[in-house]
């Protein structure tokens, strides 16, 4: 089970409201390599997970997404709040805004909205972590991405600690792939799955 | 319509339950609170890194100690906040009066200043 602590990971304030910015920082709320896919992602691949210092990175890791999730909607609220009609009118958020007004929804900056086809859940602990890599690296671009298109001190500031993030979650599954590997059998050097098939150690 | 940029006056309550109703919400976080509120953020994000680091390598005496420490410091400063009428969890709420949904919440500007 989860509990909510009242507070974000790390705080976000944002002077100034900003539609144009806030229609391409949804992304990360919904997108191919958001925080939305991000916690489901690793909280799914643990029920399959063989062992117990991978199923602690998997549970802390998507937990720690989870608040991440919490941050990016916590920048899309504050720079789309108080916005005036005018503001709004003729800028990306436009297509929107009229979907949803201001409210937080998981979707890509392209409108395609948040799809589980962007969460892999093999049940092979190596396809997984291999997935897992990937997918921190994948954010971590698009977090770049997002730091050539903003010009915003505030909103760089909270997007930075998103970004660095990615890259001790990199670390981490770095981690977990090698102890993986150390307590495959000797002879499974072609590192078939050791969730699943049990009749690899002949 | 009306732009409502006065977004961030400032309140002199120490614990959000001033109740007072202009803008979007009723009152920043006080001075007091907002200290123990930015130092509880530091200490949970190096807990966040240290039990990342644990599970990884669950025998390291230095990463142990360390996380002792913070989880010493985490627990006095959650309990300063409560006994103040900011409780960070909904078991945390002290007082008679229910101030867990009191504004500002996580996600509003006030909450981070």
């Amino acid at each position: 089970m989860w509990t909510y602590d009242k507070k974000l990971q790390y705080p976000v304030r944002i002077k100034n409201p900003n539609p144009k910015l806030a229609s391409v920082i949804i992304s990360q709320l919904g997108g191919p390599d958001g925080e939305m896919g991000a916690s489901m992602r690793y909280l799914h691949q643990r029920y399959s997970c063989p062992y117990d210092k991978v199923k602690g990175i998997l549970t802390d890791v998507g937990t720690e997404e989870l608040a991440h999730l919490e941050m990016v909607a916590a920048i899309i609220h504050q720079l789309t709040k108080n916005l005036t009609l005018e503001q709004i009118d003729g800028t990306p958020f436009a297509a929107y805004f009229v979907d949803h007004t201001t409210g937080a929804y998981p979707v890509a900056a392209s409108g395609v909205p948040f799809d589980m086809k962007y969460v892999g859940v093999k049940g092979d602990l190596l396809t997984d972590l291999n997935e897992d890599l990937a997918a921190e690296q994948k954010a971590r671009t698009t977090y770049d991405n997002i730091l050539r298109l903003s010009d915003d001190p505030d909103v760089n500031d909270a997007i930075k600690f998103l970004r660095a993030r990615e890259i001790v979650h990199y670390q981490r599954f770095g981690d977990a792939l090698r102890i993986a590997q150390d307590q495959l059998d000797s002879k499974n050097f072609y590192a078939i799955n050791p969730s699943f098939d049990k009749g690899m150690k002949r | 319509m009306v732009n409502r940029m006065n977004r961030y006056t400032p309140c002199n309550s120490n614990n959000g339950t001033c109740g007072r109703a202009e803008g979007p919400n009723n009152c920043t976080m006080g001075g007091a609170n907002a200290q123990l509120m930015a130092r509880l953020r530091k200490v949970d994000f190096a807990l966040v890194d240290t039990i990342l680091y644990l599970d990884a390598y669950p025998h390291c005496k230095n990463a142990m100690e360390h996380y002792k420490k913070l989880v010493a410091e985490r627990k006095m400063l959650i309990e300063k906040l409560e006994k103040s009428g900011m409780p960070i969890n909904a078991v945390g709420n002290l007082s008679d009066s229910w101030n867990w949904i009191d504004s500002p919440w996580p996600w509003e500007y006030e909450a981070n200043v």
